[in-house]
């Protein structure tokens, strides 16, 4: 590498000193960068072992639970100190993916028995019986500014373009609203109006922002969201029940801290929690 | 917490630039140098496979390392009957992608400075008793400076932006895995517009310095003519 002495003491044109002036500014960034994170790609290193100061916990939750789940998260850290609590919230199709793919994850929680039920098949995960915590309730929204929405029939007038559901492949609420809509016999005449969401918030997203005429989402979503309104509250009978188990993962490498953590969201408290979201039980 | 998560985010997508960026300047201006000074069976296969990244979808991309480095993958197997640990959903998967869709870059960026050194000055320091060694320190990345430190931005700036092979890789995992441009993804995917804001400035704001100074690199390096 040409020396930097004699760079320094050669500036003999314009060229060169810009030359310079990038090469410290360049230097001076990197500087900065290393200088600035270097503790911190430690700090990430430690809290890959098991540190008794700070026990961390990663939980995969259905989307639909996550403003309920994030409470959840700050109480328990703050009843249980040097703890950490992560979530991963995603749909529970990508969350069961994830898992059988090796993630390190210590609890799953699913908005349905089936991503549950196939890893439970796979031996993944433990006690998955009899953790089921909370119900929730399928509902038909749309924008509070909607003026062609009044029932589930709208649904096929041609005032209304598209229709947001999630993804049947892996977004429960997405199954359970073409279970629904099925159960109406609507669904074959919507088909070709249907957006398909890779969760059940981007419907409610969707919606919300007026991007589709209506969609299909789980009653506790729209609690949280001002702008939509629910057209439909479709009957129990109409899809399977929406049920939410919660489990052990195998893999986890903290399984006394997560069982502690799946007592606290199954006790009563939790279940008092969970209704005022709009969680039946 | 959110606030956090953000904060985290932004360390996380510089850390991961810059670690990504270090591998790449090495691996970057080895196979550049190679493939441009070089002729061997199979060469085109090498460049080939070194040039697809920048073609290929992410996605693409992350089926691949996937097969390669998952938990199941041809390596990581491996890995994970020896040491236990895989690469899949850790910070160093962030790495991993950004360093093989930033390769490329850094390859072309070196080969072309490296083929537009006057080949003379090469020559003569092999004729003056310089080993191959010496004469690359010593004589053709010095002249290749100026191509070097251009694919040093793209690198860095391209690693900042890698989305798809990331997101397959590390999953989208707050406070462990998420980088910038998959935060946005989720904050706007779920409608917080407002958090993915700030995200969306900073990304802007550093990937416009990003080319500014490429250009003037790329200014300097056409008005000096020797590399």
């Amino acid at each position: 590498m040409v020396s930097y002495k004699k760079m320094h003491n050669n500036i003999k044109t314009y060229g060169d000193f810009m030359l310079k002036k990038t090469f410290h500014s360049l230097l001076f960034f990197l500087f900065l960068t290393i200088t600035f994170f270097h503790t911190n790609i430690l700090a990430q290193e430690k809290s890959g072992y098991t540190d008794k100061q700070n026990e961390e916990l990663l939980i995969s939750a259905a989307i639909s639970l996550k403003d309920v789940m994030q409470e959840f998260g700050e109480e328990f850290e703050k009843n249980n100190i040097n703890t950490k609590i992560f979530f991963n919230f995603a749909s529970s199709g990508q969350l069961r993916t994830q898992i059988e793919n090796g993630a390190p994850v210590d609890v799953f929680i699913s908005a349905s028995t089936k991503d549950m039920d196939y890893l439970d098949k796979k031996k993944l995960i433990v006690e998955k019986d009899g953790k089921i915590f909370a119900k929730n309730k399928l509902v038909l929204i749309a924008n509070n500014r909607n003026k062609d929405v009044y029932s589930l029939s709208d649904l096929k007038s041609s005032a209304i373009k598209k229709i947001a559901i999630g993804n049947p492949d892996n977004v429960p609420a997405g199954k359970y609203a073409e279970e629904a809509l099925a159960y109406f016999k609507i669904l074959s005449g919507i088909k070709e109006k249907l957006v398909f969401t890779e969760n059940v918030r981007q419907v409610l997203n969707y919606v919300s922002k007026n991007e589709v005429d209506a969609g299909v989402v789980f009653y506790t979503d729209t609690k949280i969201d001002k702008n939509v309104k629910i057209i439909f509250t479709f009957p129990s009978e109409a899809h399977k029940p929406i049920i939410y188990p919660i489990a052990l993962v195998k893999s986890s490498k903290n399984s006394t801290l997560a069982k502690k953590f799946i007592e606290f969201v199954i006790s009563a408290q939790g279940k008092k929690k969970l209704k005022s979201y709009g969680f039946v039980n | 917490m959110l606030n956090e998560s953000i904060f985290f985010s932004i360390r996380l997508t510089f850390q991961v630039a810059l670690i990504a960026t270090i591998f790449v300047t090495i691996f970057g201006i080895i196979i550049g140098y190679v493939l441009a000074t070089k002729k061997f069976y199979g060469k085109i296969f090498v460049d080939i496979i070194v040039t697809l990244p920048l073609i290929l979808p992410p996605t693409v991309i992350g089926y691949y390392l996937l097969l390669i480095f998952g938990k199941y993958g041809v390596i990581g197997s491996v890995i994970f009957k020896f040491t236990g640990w895989n690469i899949m959903f850790t910070w160093w998967s962030c790495v991993l992608a950004s360093f093989i869709v930033s390769l490329p870059l850094m390859v072309k960026t070196v080969e072309a400075a490296i083929k537009s050194i006057d080949k003379s000055m090469i020559d003569t320091s092999y004729t003056l008793g310089y080993s191959e060694i010496e004469t690359l320190l010593k004589i053709v990345l010095p002249l290749a400076k100026n191509g070097i430190m251009a694919g040093i931005v793209l690198a860095f700036a391209r690693s900042m932006g890698e989305f798809g092979a990331t997101l397959m890789l590390a999953g989208n995992i707050p406070g462990k895995t998420n980088t910038m441009a998959l935060s946005i993804y989720s904050l706007v995917t779920n409608g917080e517009w407002s958090r993915a804001h700030c995200l969306v400035l900073i990304l802007t704001l550093t990937s416009a310095l990003f080319v500014l100074v490429t250009y003037k690199l790329n200014q300097k390096r056409l008005a000096s003519k020797t590399s």
